[in-house]
Formats: structure tokens, C-alpha cells, sequence
């Protein structure tokens, strides 16, 4: 846990730390992103596709995958702030000082039991397809949001929070108009991880009849395509940077001026 | 370079073969140590083999059907050598790093022989015949008699939904899917799924396109266990000798066109290794003759679903046929 906050509060201080970009600067990531695609596109137009590989490497499979991918991450990243930002909320109030410990240990056990562990015990106590893969997607991300969060409010100045309450503010007023608004950096960084993690983990919504560029990845290992294999990981790997850069202008954005 | 290597390796099998016939015969031992099985009419003695197999259930139980066979001719054989992945037990019996080992005429035909699986030989026979004569030509590989065993893909659905939904043959099945495809939805591995000879190959011979809607994409093992429940489909593919039919209570849907690729099991070693020892072929022909899918639906499934060990499996096998005492 020590670790653990260290290493957050070095991320803090990088979060604090980094200026705003310019418009130039908010340029390179996309621009660096397409040019990846379109190296692999004329990679795969110079090679000759057998069945097998044209099967899964073709637009409207990928598109379809590309669709079913973004669902899956989208739809997971927002059940996990609608409940780790509220329980890291709560952990961090004077009253919950004595279930914090049991409730971080519940989340822990998400993020430490596998992915492919969680979908395969859905699958068979449960159902297979969307809604299986995106409990297993919430399990395993939801903590570092949480940790964020609680790390986030915890940051905060003291001195900051009493000179609200001696101005009169109301425990809920300190807690919505000093506390989140300055533990939103390091929130939001935790969201961004989340995020990455999403991407990456909902490749094992194949397994399940959940879709995703899984379905491509795995197409190319069982059948031994390398090809195949690439191109879906590659499709994965652009995926999570670029909704790593959308989330870090979203940060831009709703960073508090003056931070 | 490679090539004197194996000679000279070949060159001490045989002088370390020759030295344990000599012992053999000393000691005396006329037939093998199988009192009352019809095996110890073959006399292996002083013979000495490493026999391989597969990762698979199935292969593990035929593995031991081998090696206990051939210690019942009185033959010196350790526990077989299980090798990952049908290419490597392949290198493995052409290297010498093992003798034998039981190959399905289907992976022969694909993978050993490097043919395209729609250019194979229809029925069982045609096709066990033109891979023996090619693999022994090109490979100095024997085959010996295959089994009516067919590991093949197959398609199956829970026990009476088929006479339920009017599906008896994959004929029926195609008209089912064309006019109501919801009932014939269908939970097949990514394998399957993409191989030419596996869904998109039956969805062609038979005449049908069921829309991907009603395809579920899953990992083999839940094909199993979702087909029964109906839910996401009621039609799944599965490997025609799997004990997990049997435990989860499916029924195979009989290929009437015979468009899946047959996969009957036989005995394959080094011509050198067979030339040498030419009784072999009294050894496996028999027992082949009596491995058959439900025989061995009922052996895997003693290991898998049971927890049996498959040397127990495979030993209650040959005492059962009456192969060994």
C-alpha cells in the first residue's frame, strides 16, 4: 500500500506538473496513429491473403470487431466510475475509517483474479456474450479509479478543507466545490488507466461470443497466421492509445484552472 | 551431415536391439509375459521401443493401449513420450526419437502430407489408401490397418432435440437453418469457424448460410456444456470421440454427405522400425479392429469426465478384449 501511494503521488506531481498542450502538440498523437494504420494497410494490401486469413482480415470483420471493441470498453469504463469514483468517495469520509481496509481488499481481489479466469467462471455458472465480459472488464479495472479517487480527496490540504468549514461550507459543499474539484487530476489519471486496461482485456471477449478484435487475435493463433495475429493486436494497441489521448484531452479540459 | 548422424544412431539402436535379443534369448522366456491374453502368441522378446503419442485424452489412452500391447509380447517399452502439437510427435517419429505412434489418416493427409483438405479422398478407406502409399513412398513412414475410429469434427445437438426439430442428417440441418435459422443456432470454436474445411466448407456443401447473428463464437470446452442448455445455440461442433459427448448426453448429427474430413486412427512407424520387426502388424492390426468411436467415447470419458487414469483405461481395455490376461 506504501508503494502504491508513492508511486501515485509521483503520478501526482506529473499531473500537476504538465502544462496544457498547444494545438501542434495535440496533433502528433493522431497524426503518429493513422500513419500506423496505413503502414499496415499497405502491409497487408502486399500480401496475398489465402482464405483462411481474408476470413477475419477484411474492413467490414474489422469494422464489425472495431464496433463490438469500443462497446465493450466504452460501456465497461463508465460502470466502473459509476461505482468506484461513489465508494472511493465514501471510503474517504471520517465514518467509513473502519470498512475501508475490507472494502479496498474486496477490489484487490478483482484486479487480482485473471480476466480469462473471471469470463470463463461467468460462462459456465452464469450466461456467455456482452454482459459477462463487461462484469469481468469492471472487476479488474475498477481499482485503480478507486485507489485514485481515495488518493485524490486524501491530498488534499487539510488546512485547505478547514478554511472552508470555518467559512461556513457544509461537509457536502467542502466535499463539491474544494475536494473533487482538486482531486479531479488524479482521478482522471486513474480513469485513463482503466481505460488502457479495458482495451486490452476485452481481447478476451472472444472466448465467450463477445466479439472484439479478439476475435481476430485468436483467429490468427489457432489457425497459425502470424498476419492475422498482428493485425488484430496492432488494431488493439492503436485502439488504447488513441482513447488514451482522447481521455487526456478530456483531462486537459476538466483540470480546474489554475492547477 | 545430419544424415550420417541418423545412420549412426540407427546403427546403435540396432546393436543395443541385437545385445537385449541376445539376454532375452539366454533367459529363455519363449512367449510373452501376457499368460492368457491371445497377444502372447506374438513374441516381441528382446525387442526394445519408445512409442509416442499425442498431448490429447484420446491419444494418452492409445499411447498406453501401445505400450501395454507390446510389453505383452514381451517387448522392453517404457511409458510413452507425450508430444504438444501433431507436427512436433511427427518430427519426433521421423527424428527416431520415438518408434511409433497412433496418426489420424486426416492429419496425415493435411499436415504430414501437406495437402488441402478438399482434395481429400471421400470415405474412410480411399483415403487411409492413398496416405499409406504416399507417406511410405515420400517418408519411409508404415501404416499399419487404421480403426474404424473417426475423430473427426462433427455436429451435434442435446439428446432428442434433433428428432424434436426434424434434424436427423446435416441435410435436414441445412433446410432448418434456411428456413428458420433462429432454431439451428449454431456454438463453434474459432478453429472451426475459420478453417476451410470446417464451417464455412459445410455451410458450401451443404447449401446454407446461417447468419452470423446465430453463430457463437466460444472457446471449444463451452460448446459442450451451452449446447445442452439451448442457450446461446442448439447446435454446436464437436470432436466425434470426445468423452464429453457422452457426460453432457449430446447426439452426433450423421454427415450424409461425408463432407467432414475422415480421421480414422492408425499405428504409424519408421519403415526401418516395421522391416525389422514385421509381426508389429499382428500386434496393432487386431487391436485397431476393435477401436471404435464409442469405444472410445466410453474410454476418454472414464479419464475425463471419471478422473480414471488412462494406463487403468487402457490396460481394462485390453483384458476386456481379451488382448492380454
Amino acid at each position: 500500500m506504501s508503494i502504491a501511494l508513492t508511486e501515485q503521488t509521483a503520478e501526482l506531481r506529473d499531473v500537476r506538473s504538465r502544462r496544457r498542450r498547444s494545438l501542434a502538440g495535440h496533433l502528433v498523437v493522431p497524426l503518429l496513429l493513422g500513419a500506423v494504420l496505413l503502414v499496415l494497410a499497405l502491409y497487408v494490401r502486399s500480401r496475398h491473403l489465402d482464405s483462411v486469413e481474408a476470413r477475419r482480415v477484411n474492413l467490414s470483420f474489422i469494422g464489425a470487431a472495431a464496433l463490438e471493441h469500443l462497446r465493450l470498453t466504452v460501456v465497461s469504463t463508465i460502470l466502473v466510475l459509476l461505482i468506484a469514483i461513489p465508494v472511493g468517495v465514501a471510503l474517504t469520509r471520517p465514518a467509513a475509517r473502519r470498512v475501508t481496509p475490507p472494502a479496498l481488499a474486496v477490489f484487490n481481489i478483482g484486479q487480482a483474479v485473471p480476466s480469462i479466469g473471471l469470463v470463463v467462471l461467468f460462462a459456465v455458472a452464469w450466461t456467455i456474450g456482452f454482459w459477462p465480459a463487461v462484469v469481468s472488464l469492471v472487476a479488474y479495472s475498477a481499482l485503480p479509479v478507486l485507489r485514485n479517487t481515495m488518493i485524490g480527496l486524501r491530498q488534499v490540504d487539510s488546512a485547505v478543507i478547514e478554511s472552508g468549514r470555518g467559512m461556513g461550507m457544509s461537509r457536502s459543499g467542502v466535499l463539491t466545490r474544494i475536494e473533487l474539484p482538486l482531486a479531479v487530476p488524479v482521478i482522471l489519471a486513474g480513469v485513463r488507466v482503466a481505460l488502457v486496461i479495458n482495451v486490452g482485456t476485452a481481447t478476451l471477449a472472444t472466448f465467450i461470443n463477445a466479439g472484439g478484435f479478439g476475435d481476430i487475435i485468436n483467429a490468427g493463433i489457432v489457425q497459425n497466421r502470424p498476419l492475422v495475429t498482428v493485425v488484430g493486436s496492432v488494431l488493439t494497441a492503436v485502439l488504447a492509445l488513441l482513447i488514451d489521448y482522447l481521455a487526456s484531452i478530456a483531462e486537459d479540459v476538466l483540470r480546474p484552472r489554475g492547477l | 551431415m545430419r544424415h550420417s548422424r541418423a545412420q549412426l544412431a540407427r546403427f546403435l539402436t540396432l546393436l543395443v536391439a541385437a545385445a537385449l535379443t541376445v539376454t532375452a534369448c539366454g533367459g529363455g522366456s519363449g512367449g510373452g509375459n501376457a499368460s492368457g491374453g491371445s497377444l502372447g502368441a506374438v513374441n516381441l522378446s528382446g525387442t526394445s521401443f519408445k512409442v509416442g503419442s499425442k498431448e490429447f485424452t484420446e491419444q494418452l489412452i492409445l499411447g498406453q493401449i501401445a505400450a501395454q500391447a507390446l510389453r505383452a509380447t514381451g517387448a522392453n517399452v517404457g511409458d510413452p513420450t507425450s508430444v504438444t502439437g501433431s507436427s512436433n510427435v511427427r518430427t519426433a517419429l521421423t527424428s527416431g526419437a520415438i518408434d511409433m505412434y497412433w496418426e489420424y489418416t486426416g492429419t496425415g493427409w493435411t499436415t504430414d502430407l501437406q495437402h488441402t483438405a478438399s482434395e481429400a479422398p471421400k470415405g474412410s478407406e480411399p483415403l487411409y489408401q492413398a496416405v499409406a502409399m504416399e507417406d511410405l513412398q515420400k517418408n519411409q513412414i508404415k501404416w499399419l490397418q487404421p480403426a474404424p475410429l473417426n475423430d473427426t469434427y462433427a455436429i451435434a445437438t442435446a439428446h432428442g432435440r434433433g428428432q424434436q426439430l426434424g434434424v436427423s442428417t446435416l441435410s435436414d440441418y441445412a433446410k432448418l437453418a434456411n428456413t428458420d435459422p433462429a432454431k439451428a443456432s449454431f456454438c463453434g470454436a474459432t478453429e472451426f469457424l475459420t478453417r476451410d474445411d470446417g464451417w464455412p466448407g459445410v455451410q458450401q456443401a451443404y447449401g446454407f448460410s446461417l447468419p452470423p447473428g446465430n453463430v457463437a463464437e466460444v472457446d471449444t470446452g463451452l460448446v459442450y456444456t451451452k449446447v445442452p442448455t439451448g442457450d446461446p445455440c442448439n447446435f454446436g461442433e464437436v470432436f466425434a470421440t470426445d468423452g464429453r459427448i457422452l457426460a453432457n448426453n449430446l447426439d452426433i448429427i450423421p454427415d450424409d454427405k461425408e463432407f467432414f474430413v475422415k480421421y480414422n486412427v492408425a499405428m504409424t512407424m519408421r519403415q526401418d522400425v516395421f522391416a525389422k520387426n514385421p509381426t508389429l502388424a499382428d500386434v496393432f492390426n487386431p487391436i485397431s479392429a476393435k477401436l471404435t468411436n464409442d469405444v472410445m467415447l466410453d474410454l476418454s470419458q472414464r479419464v475425463t469426465i471419471k478422473g480414471e487414469l488412462p494406463e487403468d483405461v487402457a490396460k481394462d481395455f485390453l483384458q476386456k478384449t481379451g488382448f492380454i490376461g
